[in-house]
């Protein structure tokens, strides 16, 4: 199974990746990212508030007058320690979902009039998945569907740590209202997300609806398929949004985040231990250890996920009993995949089911 | 911190100059006592007082605006201070009987700063009943700083779910909620200083509308929520419709001096018992999702 686009055909193929973009990788600390996209829209809500540039970028090695110049670019890093501070200073609960709200289509140049000629929720996701690196460098949507549901399943590129929840609540915030100003309508979407319930839990009431579950292993989020290619009125000159897309080709991308990458090879079944791993990768055992490590992850780590994913597109998308998807994941029989399963996401594949899927 | 005390510097440098002319007048006239003389525990009982007051002063002034009462306050505890640290310093030295101001630092400034800061507070105690009186609205009895929501200045989602609890003796009790159509887009379209503006400015708007007894509470985002204790529905129903009215016509100035008008999305649940504080802004949330905007009428 690929990543990063969807099932166009009934028989649920995956679209391969341009291979300029599958091969190689980046890391957590290569300055990668254009301070003046997305960075500076949560420092736009901080200067909001009066607080100081020099207090939110202090101990980051970037300076608000780089940011403005437009030439300044950014490591994960560096970013994660923006978050950090960000949130220290900023009083109030509401930060990540206002910085959501502000991510998509956003201020970045012809990626944002790209995205604004977008015509249905289908087309959003191709074009985030294509234009990552700026649309949604942090943690990327990746589309599972069937013939009713659709899920997308935002991927951590880089191993965000303890700010793995705080991108969730704002990428997702966004998807799901940037829907509703394009469509101008609530849709009835199921939102699971991998941390537990937060003391802010109204938050997620006001931004979110209110079908929320909490602690469910991954950030996902599931709707019917309908809406994948509802279409939206577009707001951009057919001719505009071609040369956009013409534009948007051009750029060079930074090459996929480790995290990302080794996850789409244990997707791929292209390794299967952290030996194959590395030997793909072109390093030793250890080396790939350290990275991994580097990037708050272990192998154990992405299996898990990557395995909880695939459960999760089986029963909440297609609609597979137990039996099946552990005959499909390789397992002798039905407990051991069951005593697995919760080891992965904390709970049993009924209670999952019966907790993100409700009506399904 | 550190802005606000600007603001008094005039006082500071008064009470400073004090401090160092009274210590240097110390050293050149007083006589260093021998180590085995001095009386340990009244230098720290002394100078740790000293030390207590200064804080106690410059706190004051880091939080309170500029005016009289924080002159008085300010100063009554600026003299207190003067005589503390005076104490505590002639524990070192021997001072000669010509030192006239020596008693009348430890003995006149002490009492004079006493009379100040009583004086102080007695009209400090006048302000807060005079804030009392302004705040009626945003918080109910009970004050708690953490609950408090720094933008719009009344109570958070804590704060709502403990007065619901407090509040409920008062029935028939209405718990309502209130959102506003296209935040989103607004802030999208204008930026978060405009939006931000925007939802103090609401909130001024909804305090106006509500009675002495109503209490506003800012849930998240943009959805504020209301107790209305001993309302019946048809009144519950009346106020709503009002509050709804207010902000139709309230005409909101962006930065660029355009009018932008906002509509109100209305949820309504009563407050009986059995219910937790939690189930009844669950109930509450849900009668909202019902209140579509209506379509508009050509």
């Amino acid at each position: 199974m690929w990543p990063l686009a969807w099932s166009s055909a009934p028989d649920q193929r995956w679209q391969p990746l341009a291979p300029q973009r599958a091969r190689g990788w980046s890391e957590q600390d290569e300055p990668l990212f254009a301070a003046h996209f997305q960075p500076a829209l949560l420092m736009d809500i901080l200067n909001a508030r009066g607080i100081s540039s020099h207090q939110y970028l202090r101990g980051s090695g970037v300076f608000y007058d780089d940011v403005l110049a437009g030439e300044q670019r950014m490591s994960v890093q560096q970013w994660l320690q923006l978050l950090t501070s960000a949130r220290a200073l900023y009083d109030g609960d509401d930060l990540s979902f206002r910085w959501g709200h502000a991510l998509w289509p956003g201020h970045y140049g012809e990626f944002s009039q790209l995205l604004q000629g977008c015509e249905s929720l289908a087309h959003v996701i191709q074009v985030m998945a294509d234009y990552r690196a700026v649309l949604a460098p942090l943690m990327s949507p990746l589309l599972w569907s069937d013939q009713r549901y659709c899920m997308i399943s935002w991927q951590d590129n880089y191993g965000l740590g303890e700010q793995a929840a705080f991108v969730a609540e704002a990428y997702m915030t966004g998807l799901v209202g940037y829907c509703r100003w394009r469509s101008d309508s609530h849709w009835p979407w199921r939102i699971g997300f991998a941390h537990p319930s937060p003391s802010y839990r109204e938050q997620y009431d006001v931004n979110l609806g209110d079908a929320i579950f909490f602690d469910v292993g991954a950030n996902v989020l599931l709707i019917e398929r309908d809406f994948l290619h509802q279409r939206w009125p577009s707001s951009l000159s057919p001719t505009a949004l071609n040369v956009a897309q013409r534009h948007c080709l051009q750029q060079s991308q930074p090459a996929l985040g480790f995290v990302a990458q080794a996850m789409l090879a244990l997707r791929q079944r292209k390794a299967t231990s952290l030996e194959q791993l590395a030997e793909l990768f072109g390093l030793s055992p250890a080396t790939c250890k350290r990275k991994l490590k580097k990037h708050h992850s272990s192998f154990q780590q992405l299996q898990d996920r990557v395995r909880l994913e695939q459960c999760q597109y089986r029963f909440h998308v297609c609609g597979w009993t137990n039996e099946q998807v552990a005959a499909h994941l390789g397992f002798s029989d039905v407990t051991n995949f069951r005593r697995a399963y919760k080891r992965w996401c904390g709970m049993t594949p009924s209670a999952s089911k019966r907790r993100l899927l409700g009506f399904i | 911190m550190l802005d606000t005390l600007a603001h008094h510097r005039r006082k500071l440098a008064l009470i400073f100059t004090l401090l160092w002319g009274a210590l240097m007048a110390n050293l050149w006239l007083g006589e260093a006592k021998p180590w085995h003389d001095i009386d340990w525990l009244d230098v720290v009982g002394e100078g740790g007082s000293a030390i207590a007051l200064a804080v106690w002063m410059l706190l004051i002034l880091g939080s309170r605006p500029l005016g009289r009462v924080t002159d008085l306050l300010t100063l009554g505890l600026g003299f207190m201070f003067l005589a503390m640290w005076q104490d505590a310093v002639d524990e070192f030295l021997y001072l000669p009987a010509e030192a006239f101001w020596n008693p009348l630092l430890e003995s006149v400034a002490m009492p004079f700063g006493i009379g100040l800061l009583t004086y102080g507070l007695f009209h400090w105690h006048r302000e807060q009943l005079a804030i009392n009186r302004q705040l009626r609205g945003r918080e109910q009895v009970f004050r708690e700083h953490r609950w408090l929501d720094p933008l719009t200045h009344i109570g958070r989602a804590d704060y709502l779910k403990q007065q619901i609890i407090t509040l409920s003796e008062q029935q028939p009790l209405v718990l309502m909620m209130l959102d506003l159509n296209g935040f989103a887009p607004f802030n999208r379209r204008f930026g978060h200083r405009c939006g931000d503006r925007l939802l103090r400015e609401v909130t001024e708007v909804l305090l106006l509308n509500l009675r002495h007894t109503d209490l506003l509470c800012r849930y998240a985002g943009d959805r504020f929520a209301i107790l209305l204790p001993f309302t019946e529905q048809l009144e519950a129903r009346r106020i709503g419709e009002e509050l709804r009215q207010a902000i139709a016509h309230f005409a909101f100035k962006t930065d660029d001096g355009h009018s932008h008008f906002q509509s109100l999305r209305i949820g309504m649940v009563y407050c009986h018992h059995e219910r937790s504080a939690e189930q009844l802004i669950t109930a509450a949330n849900q009668a909202l999702q019902l209140d579509q905007p209506r379509a508009k009428v050509a």
